[in-house]
């Protein structure tokens, strides 16, 4: 199930690729809509899925510029025609015109309706911010921290650094790997029941993009600090203030850095 | 001829159809209805004033256009969810009441900046939002809400805001 | 139209417009008697649909039409000073069509403004009459100008067969009808700047300064921003009616004379346009000079998804304009040694519009949202400003190279150097393509304050000192050029015409809109912070709804467009038939 799109994504272009050798523009077109549709449902395979609003946005671009693209050429756009012309109007094609009179426009006029009224209990979507801005000061068991410039104090004593990450990856086996996941993957144990997931840190699209004084307030904050844009209710981070000492937070993040590969953003 | 013109007139008509679909369907759909005023009832009691204030702050007041509600690295203006204890700072280090503090930085907001920050704020009784009184003492008791306790009420207050007013039009703070 | 003598034409025009003028007072005066008076807030009702509709829609068409009629005289009359200096009947020629368009258009301009004129009064006569109190003088002023106007705009085009050989004095006339034409703008500009960012006036309305109440805060930029606008609608407008006659017309001549007015309308649109962004930035300053929370609001508050819809809007006809270009390419001899550049070109313009609409944060279902979690990559990347800069940049750069390929695809040049030429252009190309897309990469990798301050400009300046490269390269390059065949101009598919047809709606819708935005700036004031609005319906209406009427204008303009295209054909099928004696 999982490689249906790439398959179709394959069979698609190889459509537009054989359409484009017998020099039939309009199974190129249909072929490139194919490939370029299954192409950006795959995407999934090697990330999370693109939103569907956005590929149909992509998609009504695509349907209309291949569209333009083919009739840029007089002989082009009369090869690309050709086909709807012979199926209007050839003799021969009358069963494949009624077919789609009375079989096709019907069968998708009844989906339409079908998909218009059948029930469906999904919530309405809502549009989030996926990175809050980081506020200036929080407040850290009462104490003050002034987040803008926050440098991990840890990160100065360079001499004890292997030792602070072997700290820290306690810290992240006691208290963060429930969900964040052993392979720092965000698929751990209780990762499931969580909606949405709880993040990834491999790879460059999370901590990366962020300043380890972030990290830190995500961490010792949770999502009660989360404005309301983010929806602090689609988030299930504890606040770690409660159960972890500063110096802890700061060892396990730069456990995490460490063993991800990653640097914190430093501007 | 023909043709070429009907084909043309399609154009025109589905392109503005492909153009109001997008309006309609990927804008988000919302209307900025102009404020209505709010009278108060002497005597009111501080919640009710608070609860009142905060509509204000998050509605015609039109606050949170320049205030974030957050702290944050980006404002532009001191957040809302510690303003309370912002303002009785403030008002200590100068040595006046927090009251004073208060509907001077609502109806005089240049008079006194805070540091870090740049005089941006128009005053809350003058045009564009023109709050009334009562407004203005409903929004301060929010803002005390916020990280203070509420020591406003309404008339009591009137009297303190109004010679914050004159002592603002006397300085020419409202041309 | 038909031939008439100068004085015949200037008497008809006169005669028009005061008519026009006079019903619009008449009516103004009758109806006010008839009418039940305003309520105690100063407003009467229109009927079913509301005043702010009512007005909104009028408002709109004779605001498409004003810039229609302001903005053609400006390339009419550059053209026809080319044309005589260079001798050239095809320019005096384009310039004569484009008068007779603003000519005709002259007189739905005025209709609508009598329209606008009878209507605000009526519906709105408390705040008129404040508008009146303050800028009253400048009111009559107008009507003088317009006067002025309407009598140079019909001695320019009456005159025209008449001081042939007088072509000085000719053109100086077509210089006056411009100078009257920017008064007019800076005029209405008055208003339009006094209601949005009010100066001179204490703030119960008073008047205090009549001179600051005139030069506020929008007004100049305001009138340069429609100057320029104007010019770029115009020559939309002219080449949509270039695209109509092509269509409609039977002889080959026909069909060339009007594909080639079709492209050089479109040329002088485009390329205005691209000073747009920068006059844009300008007014964006003033009004955020004299508001801050005006400014929040316009750019990020309740009109910020409408920007989006402007780049989607700017995107399409970006799209549309390279097709024609593309097209254009079949009926150029050599043309075709150039089709396979097209694939490329057609490639990055696609690729920048989906980087340009792509946005950054969007609603998610919750099934979505469980498995994307907080943060997608696609979206991430793509929809911040490094990669939409990078793209816009990139998709006007194809752009120009589509233009420049078509320009020269019929030329061989013979210059000692061409070789090197090529190389050079080559070279260019890459370059500037490269640098653009090296400093968008890095624009990740720094800090938002240097991506902004530093590497938006150097990309911006790259763009601009590229396409001068290549335009100025192109020129030495092709000097004395040997030329494999002349254009072969009119024969054209249909398609390419409705490309022009699109830029032109496209436009004008994208006018209507901005024209909602700049007076939704002004929320639920009348004059903004002075006068309110107390009428039921001085609400902002939903993104929907706002795009439902600013479809209606655009359908009810172009409408109009319409039938002053049909009647410039019958007026001239008229003459004919007078001339052949039949």
């Amino acid at each position: 199930m999982h490689y249906i799109f790439p398959a179709l994504a394959i069979i698609g272009l190889a459509i537009a690729i054989l359409a484009a050798l017998r020099k039939s523009p309009f199974f190129n077109y249909l072929g490139i809509l194919l490939a370029i549709y299954a192409g950006l449902k795959s995407l999934s395979l090697i990330m999370p899925p693109l939103p569907s609003q956005v590929v149909h946005m992509y998609m009504v671009v695509a349907v209309l510029t291949f569209l333009i693209y083919f009739s840029i050429s007089e002989e082009t756009f009369h090869a690309f025609l050709r086909p709807i012309r012979t199926v209007l109007a050839d003799d021969d094609k009358k069963a494949l015109r009624v077919a789609i009179v009375y079989i096709f426009i019907p069968l998708l006029a009844a989906y339409i309706a079908y998909s218009g009224v059948s029930p469906s209990f999904t919530p309405p979507v809502s549009p989030r911010i996926s990175h809050p801005e980081p506020p200036m000061q929080m407040t850290f068991k009462g104490q003050t921290i002034k987040i803008l410039g926050l440098q991990n104090p840890l990160r100065q004593d360079t001499a004890n650094f292997g030792k602070y990450v072997e700290a820290g990856k306690k810290v992240y086996y006691q208290n963060c790997f429930f969900c964040h996941g052993d392979g720092l993957n965000g698929k751990g144990i209780f990762a499931d029941a969580f909606n949405p997931p709880p993040p990834p840190f491999m790879g460059t699209d999370t901590i990366a993009q962020l300043p380890e004084s972030y990290v830190f307030w995500r961490v010792a904050k949770g999502w009660t600090a989360l404005p309301p844009g983010s929806h602090p209710w689609d988030s299930a981070m504890p606040e770690f203030e409660n159960f972890l000492d500063q110096n802890s937070i700061w060892e396990a993040s730069m456990f995490i850095y460490y063993a991800s590969g990653n640097k914190p953003r430093t501007f | 001829m023909k043709k070429g013109v009907l084909k043309l007139a399609l154009i025109v008509i589905v392109l503005n159809l492909v153009f109001v679909y997008i309006g309609l369907e990927y804008l988000p759909q919302s209307e900025s209805k102009p404020p209505k005023t709010i009278v108060l009832k002497p005597g009111i009691s501080q919640a009710d004033l608070v609860a009142i204030g905060e509509k204000i702050v998050f509605g015609k007041g039109q606050c949170m256009v320049c205030h974030s509600e957050q702290p944050s690295t980006t404002e532009r203006a001191p957040a809302m969810s510690t303003i309370g204890a912002e303002i009785a700072r403030e008002a200590k280090a100068r040595g006046i009441p927090p009251e004073q503090q208060l509907f001077e930085a609502l109806v005089n907001p240049g008079a006194y900046v805070v540091k870090g920050f740049e005089n941006i704020m128009p005053p809350a009784n003058q045009p564009p939002t023109s709050l009334t009184d009562g407004e203005i003492i409903a929004v301060a008791a929010y803002l005390q809400s916020q990280g203070a306790s509420v020591t406003v009420s309404y008339p009591g207050s009137v009297p303190l805001l109004k010679a914050q007013e004159q002592k603002a039009a006397q300085a020419g703070a409202y041309k | 139209m038909a031939e008439v003598s100068v004085g015949k034409g200037l008497t008809k025009g006169i005669v028009k417009f005061l008519v026009i003028l006079g019903a619009g007072f008449a009516a103004l005066f009758v109806l006010k008697g008839v009418l039940a008076p305003p309520t105690a807030d100063g407003y009467r009702f229109f009927p079913v649909i509301g005043s702010r509709d009512w007005i909104w829609v009028v408002a709109q068409t004779h605001l498409d039409f004003a810039a229609f009629v302001l903005g053609v005289p400006i390339f009419a009359v550059t053209m026809e000073f080319i044309g005589w200096r260079k001798g050239d009947p095809r320019l005096d020629r384009i310039a004569y069509d484009f008068a007779k368009l603003f000519t005709l258009a002259y007189t739905f301009t005025a209709f609508m403004g009598a329209v606008f004129l009878v209507s605000v009064p009526l519906l709105y006569p408390k705040f008129i009459s404040y508008m009146m109190q303050i800028l009253g003088y400048t009111w009559w002023i107008y009507l003088g100008v317009m006067l002025a106007e309407v009598v140079v705009c019909y001695l320019y085009f009456y005159s025209w067969k008449k001081l042939k050989d007088r072509k000085g004095l000719h053109v100086f006339l077509g210089g006056l009808l411009n100078f009257f034409g920017l008064l007019l703008l800076l005029i209405t500009s008055i208003w339009v700047g006094f209601m949005t960012t009010p100066a001179g006036v204490s703030k119960t309305g008073a008047l205090i300064n009549r001179w600051a109440t005139i030069h506020t805060h929008m007004w100049l930029p305001l009138t340069l921003h429609r100057f320029i606008a104007n010019i770029v609608f115009g020559a939309g407008i002219a080449a949509a009616y270039a695209a109509f006659r092509f269509i409609t017309s039977k002889t080959p001549e026909e069909k060339a004379y009007y594909d080639w007015m079709g492209y050089t309308s479109a040329t002088i649109s485009i390329g205005v346009s691209l000073l747009l962004p920068g006059v844009g930035y300008l007014l964006g300053v003033e009004i955020y000079s004299f508001n801050e929370q005006m400014g929040i609001q316009l750019m990020g508050g309740f009109f910020a998804w409408l920007w989006v819809m402007q780049a989607m809007l700017i995107g399409a006809i970006l799209f549309f304009i390279n097709y024609y270009l593309w097209i254009s390419l079949h009926k150029m001899p050599g043309g075709e040694r150039y089709y396979g550049q097209v694939k490329y070109l057609f490639i990055v313009v696609l690729l920048g519009y989906v980087i340009w609409i792509t946005p950054h944060d969007i609603a998610l279902s919750l099934s979505e949202a469980r498995r994307i979690g907080a943060y997608h990559p696609v979206l991430g990347k793509l929809g911040v400003m490094a990669a939409k800069n990078t793209a816009v940049i990139l998709s006007y750069l194809a752009t120009f190279l589509s233009f420049s390929i078509f320009r020269m695809s019929n030329k061989e040049p013979v210059v000692p150097w061409a070789k090197a030429g090529r190389v050079l252009k080559a070279l260019i190309i890459t370059v500037s393509t490269g640098g653009v897309l090296f400093l968008g990469v890095l624009g990740y990798t720094v800090s938002a304050e240097v991506r902004v301050g530093v590497l938006s400009p150097i990309q911006f300046s790259l763009f601009f000192i590229a396409i001068l490269a290549l335009f100025l390269l192109d020129f030495f390059m092709y000097r004395g050029a040997r030329i494999i065949g002349e254009p072969r101009w009119g024969q054209m598919p249909e398609r390419s015409q409705y490309a022009l047809i699109a830029i032109t709606v496209t436009f004008t819708w994208l006018m209507g809109m901005l024209g909602y935005m700049r007076a939704g700036a002004r929320q639920y004031w009348h004059v903004y912070g002075i006068m309110m609005n107390k009428a039921p319906d001085a609400y902002l209406p939903t993104a929907g709804v706002a795009s439902i009427i600013v479809t209606i204008t655009t359908l009810l303009f172009l409408l109009m467009v319409a039938f002053v295209f049909w009647s410039i054909m019958r007026l001239e099928k008229f003459s004919e038939r007078r001339v052949t004696g039949q």
